[in-house]
């Protein structure tokens, strides 16, 4: 057996020196033989033409003799290449076209079904799968949804007592920080995030430090000394990715941690993927972030599940934990937890760590994106085979002559067949590592370019297997079709080319894949138009404001200082005259600085508010009466006029309306926008117009609620374009007892740019130990945001804009084929005297029939497709979808226009005589 | 030899051919001079057989089964070389180059010990068929 193989290997591999062989032995034959019969008395001549008589034929002998050595399969199979090689040589523009199509079609699907499977199989970024690595979920069940549910420090301990369940458990909180490098003399910060972990977070995530080590034991005392980690971009962006960074100090909101290690590129962590991250014990919580009770539910927990137990074995175990730990918090604090949970029971779930298994309140959200991201692959895909197919059915269809000559000359149906096939997948061949190309510079490039976004492009073999073999399969079904019709076709008929047969039924295919080719190109374009639109939509309501460079945000930390709720209440009242008279005194200070005009505090976040409606005495006809929803920023005076926010009617807050914010029923003024002025007040002057809340929603529990006066109208955009559920955006002035805050906007003359360093300057000089500056122009955060939908819009431009090119390559291919198979018909037409605009309207009213079929049969596509987008809650429904989802159908059609339009004319061009001649 | 005797003979030979080649129709089947055809098998049997006596290249090959069969077996070079090729790529001769008589490089065939197997129990199945061929005829 091994000596056979032995043999066979050599022959295949010494293939050219046994060639080489055979032919000297051969010639060695004949001369012997040549020179017997000249022995014998022949003539050189005779003897020669004798001799190779009795050898017979030398080229036949030698076929005979390499099917011996079992190379009959290699020859055929150059033979094929050969053949298609010079087949496709004779078309190079066909043969490129389509493997341009084959290969951008095959890399997009590719990268979309790769990144898909990676994401709803694979654990996130930076994390090795495991089987047993698992993530426990808690929830609520609430309105038929699941309401994520994080753990309390007890549940967490009595998870991690599960210890016939679970090998290992961690549980991590995560925190938005302001991170800075430590020592920094400007005291630069970077937003980030601090995850607070517990000892065996690392180990249960299965992943080592890049640098360094990672948390120890001792990191976890309570009064050891801040020890934290960083990610890799933290490392790059916060120290320049100096090699020197163990032992280095970090600042995470104002404390000063000891750095240990540095993480891996791309690791994020399991729940939140920001760049810029750090973790510290768990136990630095309590110092980083006083002002959080010890017990508050914030914690996430992951684990090994032990040797031999299911899933939902563990499921059981956790249900059992969290059943006992909210009834223990239900007896301990009736009034506080006993109305939640006797109304919604609390759960857990052990699911597999995976990146797709996160929040279940997400799961739906997860769900649509999966579907819409592989409904985006499927209709890729779907275009790119029409598109082959059309491209190779043409060429297949433009053989038939050549097929039909090869059968009647005895070829065998297989043998043609097996011909086609080879084409085909000469065709896959060639494009399949020009997409394996393009998914690797892709890769290469996110690696490069963007190393620290936690993003896994892994190019998944099933998922490339799975596209490259469906689109070889189709090529090879249209490559074969025409051969197969053809050789079921007469093969007289076939050559006289008169018979309409051939046409008509080429033609019915080709018109099959044209309407296809409309039909899946519609719902990718209108799909694509609709994100522009939600995009654009979305840039638009950012509202950005004008003299962005004159403005700028300015938040100063100090070193933290223990939770003031902890305090007496003199010592409490003391900090906070230190803190207000600190915040005025830095305040007057940089208003003192040459080239600052006004320096106001900060809005203290958004506020939801409860449900107003007009009061009863102030409403007026035409103006709406019913419930109105709102969100308020509590902004201090002057902050509308630093932010450039004119106010069109009224005033802006006096230093009195801070004053008068207390819960005592008393009226607070509010600023609201002019739409919703309009929308309330119609024709009449709102100011002094009084918004009442409304009993059905006083049991609501975190709303402000005070009567509302209307003090003023701003002309400003009240939508809130990341809650549009939250409704109209006002603005309520900011209480008093909390403008210690030092965090500021001010306005500068000229562009502020230049002027940060003595910013940064100043507030180290009024505030010697200061943590962290973090001062940028309100230019600088916009750019932030126009950057982002800057390549979220390009990103869609450009796929849109291939996936028409694609389309309008296979339309024109069909187009022109047909054309090029009817060129005699054609001249027969302008023979009898049709005129060439006769023959030009002629194929462009077919081009257009077909057009509008494929729209028809494409639009409950793409009504299907944007149902599904605009379900998810976040997306608003895009102003004129309608109109774009018109404009979107007539671009498609305008393409199949355009791409009939130059066969059509060439189609007109015909000289009849010549085509005449041919026939 | 009767028609029925030339049956049971094509059906007693054939299973000495290899199963391999019973497909293949490729090969022509060499002729003697009066045109009756080698039955299948035999041509490999005979080339197998005079290699062993002693290697020689192809050339001489045909000459020397020309001399021994006294003109009756004519094997041309289309039968030949393939015969040859197949026994090569079978493992059963082996080919090197080597200086003939005449001062030329010719290539020439020696058995391969698997290939003096082969022979022996070729040569037990034609002692047998010839037995029994033998034993038809006298029977008839």
């Amino acid at each position: 057996m091994l000596t056979r193989l032995g043999l066979w290997i050599r022959s295949n591999l010494l293939r050219r020196q046994l060639e080489r062989d055979m032919q000297r032995e051969m010639a060695e034959h004949l001369e012997r033989s040549t020179a017997r019969l000249v022995a014998r008395g022949m003539s050189a001549r005779d003897a020669r033409a004798e001799a190779r008589r009795e050898f017979g034929n030398v080229t036949s002998l030698q076929e005979q003799a390499r099917a011996e050595r079992g190379w009959r399969w290699l020859y055929t199979i150059t033979g094929d290449l050969r053949f298609a090689m010079r087949h496709y040589g004779k078309r190079p523009a066909t043969t490129l076209t389509i493997v341009f199509v084959l290969a951008t079609g095959l890399s997009i699907s590719t990268a979309l079904f790769s990144f898909m499977l990676s994401y709803s199989t694979e654990p996130p970024p930076g994390i090795t799968r495991a089987a047993d690595m698992v993530r426990l979920r808690g929830m609520v069940r609430s309105g038929g949804e699941n309401v994520a549910r994080p753990f309390t420090l007890d549940e967490f301990r009595a998870q991690q007592a599960l210890a016939d369940h679970f090998r290992q458990t961690a549980a991590w909180i995560d925190h938005n920080a302001f991170l800075g490098a430590g020592g920094d003399p400007e005291r630069r910060t970077e937003r980030g995030s601090a995850t607070f972990v517990s000892e065996d977070y690392f180990s249960v995530l299965g992943v080592r430090p890049a640098i360094g080590a990672l948390l120890a034991p001792r990191d976890f005392g309570t009064d050891a000394p801040l020890a934290a980690v960083l990610s890799h971009g933290a490392w790059k962006q916060l120290f320049g990715a100096r090699a020197d960074i163990v032992g280095r100090t970090v600042v995470v909101d104002g404390a000063l941690a000891t750095i240990v290690g540095v993480m891996p590129p791309r690791f994020s962590g399991v729940s939140t993927f920001d760049p810029i991250k750090i973790w510290l014990p768990l136990t630095a919580q309590s110092r980083i972030v006083p002002s959080v009770p010890r017990d508050a539910p914030l914690l996430r927990t992951a684990a090994r599940l032990a040797p031999g137990v299911t899933l939902q074995q563990a499921t059981a175990a956790t249900m059992l934990v969290a059943s006992r730990v909210s009834a223990n918090a239900a007896s301990l604090t009736p009034a506080t937890r006993g109305s939640r949970t006797s109304r919604e029971t609390a759960l857990t779930d052990v699911v597999p760590l995976i990146a797709a298994s996160g929040d279940p309140s997400f799961e739906r959200d997860v769900r649509v994106m999966t579907a819409c991201f592989t409904a985006l692959g499927i209709l890729v895909l779907l275009v790119t085979c029409t598109n082959v197919s059309a491209l190779i059915a043409g060429l297949g269809i433009a053989r038939r002559k050549e097929v039909a000559i090869r059968l009647s000359m005895g070829a065998a149906r297989a043998r043609i067949v097996r011909q086609l096939v080879t084409e085909s997948v000469l065709l896959a061949v060639a494009a399949g590592p020009i997409a394996l190309g393009v998914i690797w510079s892709m890769q290469r490039a996110l690696t490069l370019f963007a190393p620290d976004i936690p993003i896994t492009m892994r190019v998944s073999w099933p998922a490339t297997l799975f596209t490259f073999g469906l689109a070889l399969l189709v090529g090879m079904a249209f490559g074969v079709s025409p051969a197969l019709h053809a050789t079921r076709l007469s093969v007289a008929s076939v050559l006289k080319e008169s018979a309409s047969m051939i046409t008509a039924s080429g033609t019915r295919m080709q018109r099959g894949l044209v309407v296809a080719q409309i039909a899946f190109t519609q719902p990718l374009v209108v799909g694509i138009a609709a994100l522009l639109l939600i995009v654009f939509g979305a840039y638009q309501r950012q509202g950005f404001t004008p003299a962005a460079d004159q403005i700028v945000s300015l938040k100063v930390r100090m070193p933290r200082e223990a939770s003031a709720s902890a305090l007496p209440p003199a010592q409490r009242a003391a900090r906070v005259a230190r803190l207000q008279g600190d915040s005025r005194r830095l305040r007057e200070r940089l208003e003192r600085t040459a080239g600052v005009v006004r320096v106001v505090p900060d809005v203290q976040g958004v506020t939801r508010l409860a449900a107003y409606g007009v009061h009863p005495a102030d409403r007026v006809a035409g103006g709406n009466t019913s419930l109105i929803r709102m969100s308020a920023m509590r902004a201090s005076p002057g902050f509308l006029d630093v932010m450039s926010i004119p106010i069109i009617a009224g005033s802006d807050f006096s230093g009195a309306d801070t004053m008068r914010v207390a819960s005592d029923g008393s009226e607070m003024a509010v600023i609201i926008g002019d739409a919703l002025a309009r929308e309330l007040w119609p024709g009449v002057n709102p100011i002094g117009r009084r918004l009442v809340p409304l009993a059905e929603d006083l049991d609501a529990p975190e709303t402000v609620r005070p009567p509302l006066v209307v003090r003023g109208v701003a002309e400003q955009n009240d939508d809130d374009p990341s809650a549009a559920h939250e409704g109209h955006r006002v603005t309520i002035p900011v209480r008093n007892d909390s403008t210690g805050a030092l965090s500021f906007v001010m306005r500068t003359t000229g562009s502020a740019g230049p002027m940060m360093p003595t910013l940064r300057r100043v507030v180290a000089e009024e505030m010697p130990n200061v943590a962290s500056i973090d001062a940028r122009t309100l230019k600088d955060l916009q750019a932030e945001v126009r950057n982002a939908y800057t390549l979220v819009t390009m990103t869609l431009v450009v796929g849109g804009g291939l996936a028409l090119l694609v389309a309008a390559i296979g339309l024109y291919a069909v187009v022109s084929l047909a054309v090029g198979q009817r060129t005699g018909e054609i001249g027969v037409r302008m023979a009898v005297g049709a005129r060439a605009s006769q023959i030009a309207g002629r194929f462009m009213r077919d081009g257009l029939r077909l057009g509008a079929i494929g729209l028809a049969i494409g639009l409950p596509l793409s009504l299907l497709g944007l149902r599904v987008l605009l379900s998810m809650p976040e997306l608003l429904p895009p102003v004129g979808i309608g109109v774009v989802g018109v404009l979107a159908g007539a671009g498609v059609m305008l393409v199949a226009v355009l791409a009939t339009v130059i066969p059509a004319r060439r189609a007109a061009a015909v000289d009849p005589a010549i085509v005449l001649r041919g026939e | 030899m009767t028609a029925l005797g030339q049956l049971v003979v094509i059906d007693l030979v054939r299973p000495l051919v290899p199963l391999t080649f019973r497909s293949r129709s490729a090969h022509v089947p060499a002729m003697s001079r009066d045109n009756t055809p080698f039955l299948p098998g035999t041509l490999d049997f005979i080339v197998l057989q005079l290699l062993q006596a002693e290697p020689t290249n192809g050339y001489d090959l045909t000459l020397r089964i020309q001399a021994i069969t006294d003109d009756v077996l004519n094997v041309n070079a289309g039968s030949l070389y393939p015969s040859l090729y197949r026994l090569e790529q079978r493992g059963l001769l082996r080919a090197s180059w080597a200086d003939s008589d005449t001062g030329r490089r010719t290539k020439v065939y020696a058995v391969t010990p698997t290939g003096k197997k082969h022979l022996a129990d070729q040569r037990k199945e034609w002692d047998r068929f010839s037995g029994a061929l033998a034993a038809i005829l006298r029977a008839t």
